[in-house]
């Protein structure tokens, strides 16, 4: 009878998956040095009343949740947000979802076709619920 | 008849399943990236390639509880069948041969036959071992796949978190969480629903020339082992 599988199988599908696990956390650690460097561009652009740049970063929606029911455009409203600080504390990023501690202020962000975006910003911590968040998109 | 017409057809059972498995993982594959990227426009997502969704985390977990379920029919399915009998079922051992069996039953250390396994013949902890082995391959694998379930299950269900503004949750928290045991729970039953329902069938029904069936002809109180 001929054996089913050969003695260099075992060895072989080991290698494709240690080689599998080296390229994600390689892809892992790209997508963490993104999120940090558009949660504390955002941020610092806040800090420096450049709202313009801080919009930029903003997906649309949170974009137009930042004016609310005011007329107020975006380069100026998002300049309302309490921001102290750019030291970055805590990030996590899983699938296309992230959420950075930056300073004095908490934001999530979400990995869109052109790349990593602030969908809520000027967030605060409620015990048991979601973050209470100043900008949500 | 050639030696690759001879290797099919002595494997045939499982290089059919085998490619079974595959056309099923391909399928699952393209529908489950589909349906991700239909969320993902919808809501103004990046959208994946099939390959980015092969090594995402939604694809593992999907392919992780059901994996775990399988593997835990099976691992139950062959140590509860050493104690456990089905009056009339084809997937039962007579109804007096529960148990173990006997050393020259199963044919191990002296009443091992010149073609049984080494560790048949062998005697001591290889033979106690290799006595238990199926049940135990089954079990690891069982374990494997929850303990993929739960660390590709963690990072899906923490994804959806951040998108609803709310805190990520470590491994524990995610084991002993609803997602994780909503997910384990609705695997779980299919299977044990599968196994009694063969159990059950399996009395009054036939499948000639299937293993799996008693014999057309035989007695519905008879197990697969009665003459």
């Amino acid at each position: 009878m001929e054996r089913l599988v050969s003695g260099r199988t075992l060895p072989l599908a080991l290698a494709a998956i240690v080689a599998a696990a080296g390229l994600v956390g390689c892809a892992a650690s790209t997508e963490r040095a993104d999120v940090q460097r558009v949660a504390v561009d955002f941020v610092t652009a806040v800090e420096d009343n450049n709202g313009q740049d801080a919009c930029a970063l903003l997906t649309s929606e949170a974009e137009e949740s930042v004016s609310g029911a005011t007329d107020v455009p975006c380069p100026t409203a998002v300049l309302n947000i309490d921001e102290s600080g750019a030291e970055v504390h805590h990030i996590q990023v899983w699938g296309d979802a992230a959420q950075v501690k930056v300073g004095s202020d908490t934001v999530f962000l979400r990995r869109l076709s052109a790349g990593w975006q602030v969908r809520a910003a000027g967030c605060q911590s409620q015990p048991g619920a979601a973050y209470n968040c100043d900008v949500e998109g | 008849m050639s030696r690759a017409r001879r290797y099919l057809r002595d494997n045939g059972l499982t290089l059919a399943f085998l490619a079974l498995l595959l056309g099923a993982l391909i399928g699952q594959a393209f529908a489950g990236v589909a349906e991700l990227n239909g969320e993902q426009r919808a809501t103004g997502g990046a959208t994946l390639s099939v390959a980015q969704y092969l090594v995402s985390s939604e694809f593992a977990v999907d392919i992780a509880e059901n994996w775990q379920s399988e593997y835990l029919q099976f691992a139950l399915y062959i140590v509860a069948t050493t104690w456990l009998v089905q009056r009339g079922s084809s997937e039962s051992k007579s109804l007096d041969k529960i148990g173990g069996g006997t050393d020259q039953e199963q044919k191990v250390g002296r009443y091992a036959e010149p073609d049984s396994p080494a560790w048949a013949r062998a005697g001591g902890w290889r033979t106690a071992l290799y006595g238990r082995s199926l049940g135990a391959i089954m079990t690891f694998f069982f374990a494997m796949s929850l303990l993929a379930q739960s660390i590709a299950g963690r990072a899906a269900f923490n994804s959806q978190l951040l998108d609803r503004d709310q805190d990520v949750m470590s491994w524990v928290g995610y084991t002993t969480s609803a997602d994780f045991w909503n997910r384990t729970f609705q695997n779980w039953q299919s299977e044990f629903l599968a196994v009694a329902s063969m159990s059950a069938f399996a009395i009054y029904l036939r499948q000639r020339g299937s293993p799996e069936s008693k014999l057309v002809g035989a007695p519905h109180d008879a197990t697969a082992e009665d003459p």
